[in-house]
């Protein structure tokens, strides 16, 4: 059951993967060229998916937009899980007042209600795609530093452990070369549903307005702008949503396969 | 002299209760002395809870003991970490289950810079030949291997940079019957060929016997009865000795 969904996602997300590399080569037309025969046009033979409010291509936006979110999520991640995993192992293998310091720290991060805090300093520092990389990035470590810092708490008792240290191991080594690779499997199907959650944040914030701004498409700003003719094109609305709720479920099948795996 | 044991006292701390109130204090080690000669054998023998594998580890340096010293003659063991080693008592537990064994054979040389990176693979077929396993294990995950194949590999990991002395801790007792005298037998011939001086610690009088010239008996962080292994053996003068030796003789 483990490798079927883990299959299973991986072909969603591959995919989706694909199609935002080949962005250029699939999409029939420039995601910001407009079409002068119509706007909100249904879905046809000319545009697959129908056309928005400006007469643009929405299929061609999805899969450009489709680049956008995967490479926010897959980055966003890649921030939180380097500062999660240098946090959770310093943490957990020196203990004492450091482990204390970086735990209530840890605690501290978690009080905040995150997305009002990515909304805080989204507005302080401007929306761009490169900050809201990294604002995610900076407010989604904790859990990613919770988890290594358990499993190393376990792990440092290990004889293994002891057996490095008795053969003169440095600390440097023990983290890096026996703890962290004996500790990343749980972080990366943590990880794997990060990225789902970052993608579903940047949506938010793009429908509020403080994420990816327009033209560049992204999924969730793809949204908001279908929110104004809701009620005479389904299409804008549908799509993009759907296209969310594909990639969240394909990370999500990942992420259980994964775990299934590793046990 | 090439290690004396001075004294050593460790007291572990057990906390009880949610607020950790009533904390209790456990005499793992009271006052424990000892010394071994060059080449000698020492076997260290007691039921299990005795301190053994604290003794073990305080002598290794593994865990701070709360008074004594152990002290390593400097002209014999010039780098305590390259010169002392141990083997444990779970093969399942002591190799990294994410390391290739041939980089885990490989870690003691790198550390101690024994060998220049070249020689590095060579060396490990070696090692592994000397315990008696071959080349093909190299690029194998400990999972692969059997408990007594793994040993040998922790043997031969501890032998990589040449030590002088190693401690063993109860280095069979989780091994199957039918493995357990071929390790024994491997040990006396790495113990010849590398002149080396060993702590061999089991709660197994026989493999004692087999094993040790000198023999410490424990019991609840105390050594009650300690001398030559025909003494002990063959007339022990405290009653705890005695009744180890006679529930070794009913099994």
């Amino acid at each position: 059951m483990g490798s079927k969904r883990l299959l299973f996602g991986c072909l969603i997300i591959g995919i989706f993967s694909l199609l935002a590399i080949a962005a250029p080569l699939v999409s029939p037309y420039d995601p910001s060229s407009i079409d002068q025969a119509g706007l909100l046009m249904p879905p046809s033979a000319r545009h697959l998916l129908g056309t928005d409010g400006l007469g643009r291509d929405l299929l061609s936006r999805i899969i450009y937009g489709a680049r956008i979110s995967l490479s926010i999520g897959l980055i966003a991640v890649g921030i939180s899980v380097a500062i999660g995993l240098v946090f959770g192992a310093v943490s957990g293998f020196y203990g004492g007042l450091i482990d204390s310091l970086i735990m209530r720290f840890v605690d501290i991060m978690l009080c905040f209600p995150t997305f009002y805090l990515i909304l805080a300093v989204t507005a302080i520092l401007g929306p761009s795609i490169f900050n809201i990389m990294i604002i995610i990035g900076l407010t989604s470590w904790m859990g990613t530093a919770r988890l290594i810092r358990a499993e190393i708490l376990s792990l440092k008792e290990r004889e293994f452990i002891q057996a490095e240290r008795a053969i003169g191991a440095s600390s440097s080594r023990i983290i890096l070369r026996h703890l962290i690779p004996n500790a990343i499997g749980p972080v990366m199907v943590n990880a794997t549903l990060g990225i789902a959650g970052a993608i579903l944040v940047e949506s938010g914030l793009s429908f509020l307005g403080l994420g990816v701004q327009p033209p560049t498409p992204s999924w969730g700003n793809i949204l908001i702008e279908s929110k104004s003719t809701l009620g005479v094109a389904w299409w804008i609305t549908v799509f993009p949503g759907a296209a969310i709720l594909t990639t969240i479920l394909g990370f999500n099948f990942i992420a259980e396969g994964l775990k299934k795996k590793i046990g | 002299m090439i290690l004396q044991v001075k004294n050593i006292t460790k007291t572990f701390i057990v906390e009880r209760g949610m607020f950790k109130r009533g904390a209790g204090l456990v005499r793992a080690l009271d006052g424990v002395s000892f010394s071994m000669e060059e080449y000698s054998a020492l076997g260290v023998v007691g039921e299990s809870g005795s301190g053994k594998t604290t003794l073990a580890k305080i002598i290794l340096g593994l865990i701070p003991a709360n008074g004594g010293e152990v002290i390593f003659d400097e002209r014999m063991i010039a780098d305590f970490r390259k010169d002392v080693q141990i083997i444990f008592q779970n093969p399942y537990n002591s190799l990294d289950p994410k390391m290739r064994i041939i980089n885990t054979l490989a870690e003691p040389l790198l550390i101690h810079r024994v060998i220049p990176r070249h020689a590095l693979k060579e060396r490990a077929i070696e090692l592994l030949r000397m315990v008696g396993l071959d080349e093909g294990a190299l690029s194998r995950y400990p999972i692969e291997f059997s408990g007594g194949q793994r040993q040998r590999i922790c043997i031969a990991r501890a032998l990589a940079s040449e030590p002088k002395f190693i401690v063993l801790d109860e280095p069979i007792s989780s091994l199957d019957l039918t493995i357990q005298a071929e390790m024994l037998d491997l040990f006396l011939a790495l113990k010849e060929r590398f002149k080396l001086t060993y702590i061999f610690i089991s709660h197994n009088l026989a493999v004692i016997k087999q094993m040790a010239d000198q023999v410490i008996v424990m019991e609840s962080g105390k050594i009650v009865e300690q001398g030559a292994k025909d003494a002990i053996f063959n007339s022990p003068a405290k009653d705890y000795t005695k009744l180890l030796l006679e529930a070794a003789r009913g099994w």
